[in-house]
């Protein structure tokens, strides 16, 4: 057994000398292209105290430094775990916790703000902090397997789906060819590379194909967008239906003619959408995708410029190696939860009550997506809503289960629910109410209490308002 | 002629980003060359609040072209078109 573990630490997982095909735009920085970055990070995690498959979460900004960050610890051995670098400071003691993490990098740490035990020390790497802490000495992940985090599909936020590597670069490859993507072309990544669609299906596919990753940064503005395509000579690059429904609302609304490939996907695309979008732009090629971090991440592909305008609603047909069946609802006899079967599906889930949503039905293995799907006579996919408790703001999925979940945890909470706005409008919105044991928190604290529920929750999660209900805990029977 | 020195502006805008963006970053550790987007860590919605707070704080208006990053790169390019705009004004 330890022979087998220290010869996956000395693996190579994936080439370093691929790295060498990233870039960045302005609005990362052109001093970010050092290439020896990632020689000096690969050398930092072989010669750190961290066991064969210890976690290390990696909270940066998109950058070159991240992806260079991401393979050197991938090819030391340990597992990367990339989330988001705005993930608020409660929350990493959580992530820590439940990831069994070994180390966190970090821009700059706030080390009082995060919980650590005694053992922790701060060290610098390159121009990034890590926390070391004292992990279990026998990880419960291996090398060559990667964490990729999802918004929580339990009543958990850091939810953790883990892959292997391998597989992740199975399904990178198998969109890469349902969207045409070549060694020829130049792939731009303005999502953050912690989702999971950023770092498999655009860096981890573009790179193993030896075409160029060109990387952006935040914010998202339509005139930069445009003129990063030009600048860097980019073929092909994936948004969100936010941002598309942006450029089509942009007059005019051509896309530089350079740019061949535009993919979108993360959330229900509307066909007069996909139809304005080819419209302004008859030479390009769009791609509508389907997928969920548990599947490794892609399920289907659409191409929307070849098809009859009756499934621009749809999401496509099945990636290869990928099968598919509709759990029929009862209630909606045509309409089913879909469930996946590929051999790039999540080996476990970990985090907090985290349920394995993996199913045998007839001696095969089938991930229940929790998404709700039609499927036409050919096997085209049209979604129709999600069958758990998330909601999608402004193309972010906020996970309302983990926001009750964790506003009952916070002392003096006695219930907590949610009421969604229902708008037809991409900013949704939900309010939150919560009923508090006055005894613990006086009605004189409820400010102060509001403040402490936003600090614990990232920007696009929070309530377009709070009700506080403050009660005597003794009176209530019904805690529902 | 502009009320605040370019220092004052910078100082003013590690503030904002210490404590309006909710970075959990301390002021200190704010270098003036890092980037706001590749090394601070603020995100889409942090720059528009980032935005948003430098109208109020310094009482100017900053148009679609002028929201970029060329102006909103780090502290420096930042405390640069803060600094001119006021002496404009």
């Amino acid at each position: 057994m330890n022979s087998l573990v220290s010869i996956e630490r000395s693996r190579e997982f994936f080439p370093a000398d691929k790295l060498l095909n990233i870039s960045a735009t302005s609005s990362v920085g052109d001093h970010c292209t050092a290439t020896d970055t990632y020689t000096d990070y690969l050398r930092f995690w072989q010669t750190s105290p961290l066991q064969p498959g210890h976690v290390v979460v990696i909270a940066l900004p998109n950058t070159i430094d991240v992806l260079h960050m991401f393979f050197a610890v991938l090819n030391s051995g340990l597992v990367p775990a990339l989330i988001a670098p705005t993930t608020p400071a409660e929350r990493f003691g959580q992530i820590i916790e439940d990831f069994q993490a070994a180390a966190l990098v970090k821009s700059s740490l706030r080390i009082d703000g995060i919980p650590h035990g005694p053992g922790a020390r701060a060290e610098l790497i390159g121009r990034w902090s890590v926390l070391i802490f004292d992990a279990p000495r026998m990880p419960s992940t291996r090398p060559g397997e990667v964490i990729i985090t999802t918004s929580g599909t339990s009543a958990s936020f850091s939810s953790g789906c883990v892959h292997r590597f391998e597989s992740l670069q199975a399904n990178g490859l198998r969109h890469a060819h349902s969207i045409g993507l070549r060694k020829e072309d130049r792939v731009l990544v303005n999502l953050p590379l912690y989702y999971s669609t950023a770092l498999v299906a655009q860096a981890i596919a573009t790179l193993t194909l030896d075409a160029q990753l060109v990387i952006s940064g935040p914010p998202f503005l339509l005139p930069q967008y445009t003129r990063d395509i030009a600048a860097h000579r980019i073929t092909v690059s994936s948004l969100t239906p936010v941002l598309l429904r942006q450029i089509n609302a942009c007059e005019p609304s051509g896309l530089p003619p350079g740019l061949r490939v535009l993919s979108v996907g993360g959330d229900h695309v509307p066909a007069e959408q996909v139809q304005r979008c080819l419209q302004a732009n008859p030479q390009l090629e769009l791609y509508l995708t389907y997928g969920i971090t548990e599947a490794g991440p892609r399920v289907s592909t659409l191409a929307a410029h070849r098809v009859d305008p009756a499934r621009y609603a749809s999401v496509g047909l099945p990636l290869a190696g990928t099968q598919v069946r509709l759990d029929w609802l009862s209630e909606s006899p045509w309409q089913g939860e879909l469930l996946v079967s590929s051999n790039t599906l999540l080996l476990s889930k970990i985090g907090r009550s985290a349920k394995s949503p993996l199913v045998d039905i007839d001696g095969t293995t089938w991930l229940r997506t929790g998404d709700i799907f039609t499927q036409d006579a050919q096997g085209y996919l049209f979604f129709k809503g999600r069958k758990s408790d998330f909601l999608v703001i402004n193309d972010e999925k906020v996970n309302l289960g983990a926001i009750k979940h964790i506003c009952r945890t916070l002392p003096g909470v006695i219930s907590c629910r949610t009421l969604v706005k229902p708008t037809h409008q991409a900013l949704a919105g939900f309010e939150l109410e919560v009923t508090l044991d006055q005894s613990i928190v006086p009605s004189c604290d409820g400010p102060s209490f509001k403040q402490h529920i936003l600090k614990l929750l990232k920007r696009y999660e929070r309530p377009g308002r709070i009700d506080l209900v403050f009660q005597d805990a003794g009176s209530i029977v019904n805690y529902k | 002629m502009s009320v605040h020195t370019r220092q004052e502006v910078i100082a003013i805008l590690k503030k904002i980003v210490s404590e309006k963006l909710d970075l959990d970053i301390p002021e200190s550790h704010i270098k003036e060359e890092a980037g706001f987007s590749s090394e601070v860590g603020v995100d889409s919605i942090g720059f528009i609040e980032l935005r948003f707070q430098c109208e109020e704080e310094f009482k100017i208006k900053i148009s679609e072209e002028e929201f970029g990053p060329d102006n909103f790169f780090n502290c420096k390019t930042l405390s640069d078109f803060i600094v001119n705009k006021l002496e404009a004004h």
